[in-house]
């Protein structure tokens, strides 16, 4: 059987539909990287082997029956494990949830299966998302398939990996200030954020409610619109779900894109000192401007400040949501405890990581007494500012197109004294969030061996225009084709 | 603004966290550098702004109906009896 692992879920799809493969073919192959890659990779916490297999069997039914099956019927995928799946652990790589199981499906959990897609296993993350290498995780961290001594980047790191690494076709990630971009990035995918509110978070564990959103992370930019048309759509259960209309994100990725106008943040790019990612973004404008985009340098500010506004707002409000793991209802109890307040703390002591006890720690500093206006408020006064420049932006520009990082995938332990170092890797990521705009990164070169990206920022809700400068982009390079070729030597291709 | 070891556990204390001394002279170190690179904030003009607390468009607020859920509390909880969660005594403590 052809390796289906480097090809899109399209690909995949269309042999699936002529039967040319089965669905068991695939997710047995898949399931194979997995069992031989992933004592290097590490991207999962958890596998369901036998559960994707008896899934693979009952799609192969509907397919035998000639019925008609939505794009992605049978395709594996990899779940970031902050989103819940009923009966499974959703650990968010956290000691404090290390034996909780999942009672109820999120939202997008459902959605998934109603469109036939198999999940096959929950993956590695930064603890409560928290984190841009992976390495927070409490139990072990994910190596990078394209260089193992490096991060695959985070905090959606394990879905990265898993993707990279042939051990899942798609994946699904969170991204608070880049959870799903900058792995992407580090791992040579696509990866997209939608706007604020098009996936639901019901399901999804809370890290900062006003930013969190799920999002694919995939190899082309033909599958994220699948996948996105999969997922998005008004719920209920979520207060914050957008009930604006959902185009078929699918239909318009071979728009023509001449006469679109993009423009590139100046102080940004002259902030980054490598030359490689540099070179990466003007040779990827290049292929643009040969499709008929003009683009221009433009002066925005918000990437000045938007690491530190973020750096109140997302560890603020993860203070306050993280308030629910107390050891009385659910996760981990300290034993041996006189009263309810040490109970309280020796609980929450045990079970959180050094990341995530610091942002609580700076969240409830924000907001508390005297504190309050000094930051909380003034940051969520920023928030304003970024978003308004955004909005007065896009009256011009089609898009806004940055490198995703700033730097290319770094090594273990590199950040690991710097927590300020670490927060700055997410400086063209985070802004986006703040606005609650949608943003893609997209597969743009390599240097030293490593993936670099690029981000197109859009306006809310029109996620279609940057998916369609995106294919087109990818439909004139060949980045995204590129497979970490090392790894093929441990699975003996 | 310069964050105290005494502000620091007073926070901790807020935030129901226990952490050992020999940390907390690390977190101290860090916390203090992270706040100081909050003063990008201050070159903002943000006379007349007002919080933007959220970016969604709508708040879609669902009827106030019963449902069933279908999630037994007992099989999740760390310590269950008598249809209750079973905590440490709160009664003639101060906590």
């Amino acid at each position: 059987m052809s390796k289906t692992y480097v090809q899109s879920a399209i690909q995949i799809a269309s042999q699936l539909k002529n039967r040319q493969l089965t669905v068991k073919a695939v997710v047995s192959q898949v399931l194979d990287r997995i069992r031989i890659g992933e004592p290097r990779i590490k991207a999962y916490l958890d596998i369901f082997n036998d559960e994707a297999l008896a899934a693979a069997d009952q799609v192969d039914r509907l397919y035998d029956k000639g019925d008609p099956l939505p794009p992605l019927a049978g395709i594996p995928i990899a779940i970031k494990d902050n989103i819940c799946m009923k009966g499974k652990k959703t650990t968010c790589a956290s000691k404090i949830l290390e034996n909780f199981v999942s009672p109820y499906d999120a939202t997008v959990i459902k959605k998934l299966a109603a469109h036939h897609l198999i999940p096959v296993g929950k993956t590695n993350m930064d603890e409560f998302a928290m984190g841009s290498s992976t390495e927070n995780s409490a139990f072990f961290p994910t190596r990078n398939p394209w260089d193992e001594s490096c991060v695959p980047g985070g905090s959606s790191g394990g879905s990265a990996a898993a993707v990279a690494a042939g051990e899942a076709i798609l994946s699904i990630g969170s991204d608070t200030g880049g959870s799903i971009r900058q792995p992407a990035s580090f791992c040579g995918l696509v990866g997209m954020k939608p706007t604020y509110g098009r996936v639901s978070r019901f399901g999804l564990v809370a890290f900062a409610s006003s930013l969190d959103q799920i999002g694919p992370i995939t190899r082309t930019v033909e599958d994220s619109a699948h996948l996105l048309n999969a997922i998005c759509g008004y719920d209920s259960l979520d207060a914050t779900s957008s009930d604006q209309a959902i185009p078929d994100f699918a239909a318009s990725l071979n728009n023509p894109i001449q006469g679109r106008k993009v423009g590139v943040p100046r102080h940004l790019f002259d902030l980054i000192e490598n030359a490689a990612i540099k070179e990466s973004l003007v040779n990827a404008l290049d292929v643009l401007k040969s499709d008929g985009v003009t683009w221009e340098f433009v002066d925005i500010n918000a990437f000045d400040y938007a690491v530190a506004t973020y750096y109140i707002v997302a560890p603020a409000e993860a203070s306050a949501n993280l308030s629910r793991f107390d050891g009385v209802r659910y996760g981990h109890r300290a034993q041996g405890v006189e009263n309810l307040a040490q109970m309280y703390k020796q609980t929450r002591g045990q079970g959180f990581g050094p990341e995530v006890k610091r942002r609580i720690i700076l969240g409830t500093y924000a907001l508390s007494s005297g504190y309050y206006e000094a930051y909380y408020l003034k940051a969520q006064k920023a928030r304003t500012l970024v978003k308004e420049e955004f909005n007065h932006l896009f009256a011009k520009y089609d898009a806004i197109v940055t490198p995703t990082t700033p730097t290319l995938p770094f090594k273990f332990g590199e950040h690991a004294n710097n927590p300020l170092a670490m927060y700055l890797s997410d400086i063209s990521t985070i802004p986006i969030n703040l606005a609650g705009l949608p943003a893609i990164s997209v597969p743009c070169g390599f240097s030293e061996g490593l993936p670099m990206g690029l981000q197109l920022i859009g306006k809310p809700y029109d996620e279609s225009t940057l998916l369609n400068i995106a294919h087109q982009y990818q439909s004139q390079t060949n980045h995204h084709l590129t497979f970490p070729s090392q790894l093929e030597a441990l699975y003996g291709v | 603004m310069t964050l105290t070891s005494s502000d620091l556990d007073h926070v901790i204390e807020l935030a129901r966290l226990d952490i050992p001394e020999t940390e907390k002279t690390l977190y101290l170190a860090q916390l203090q550098k992270i706040l100081d690179s909050m003063a990008a904030l201050d070159k903002l003009d943000l006379s007349g702004v007002e919080p933007t607390f959220s970016t969604s468009q709508s708040v879609n607020l669902r009827p106030d109906i019963d449902r069933v859920f279908d999630v037994t509390p007992s099989e999740i909880a760390p310590l269950w009896e008598e249809n209750g969660f079973q905590v440490p005594k709160i009664l003639d403590e101060e906590a």
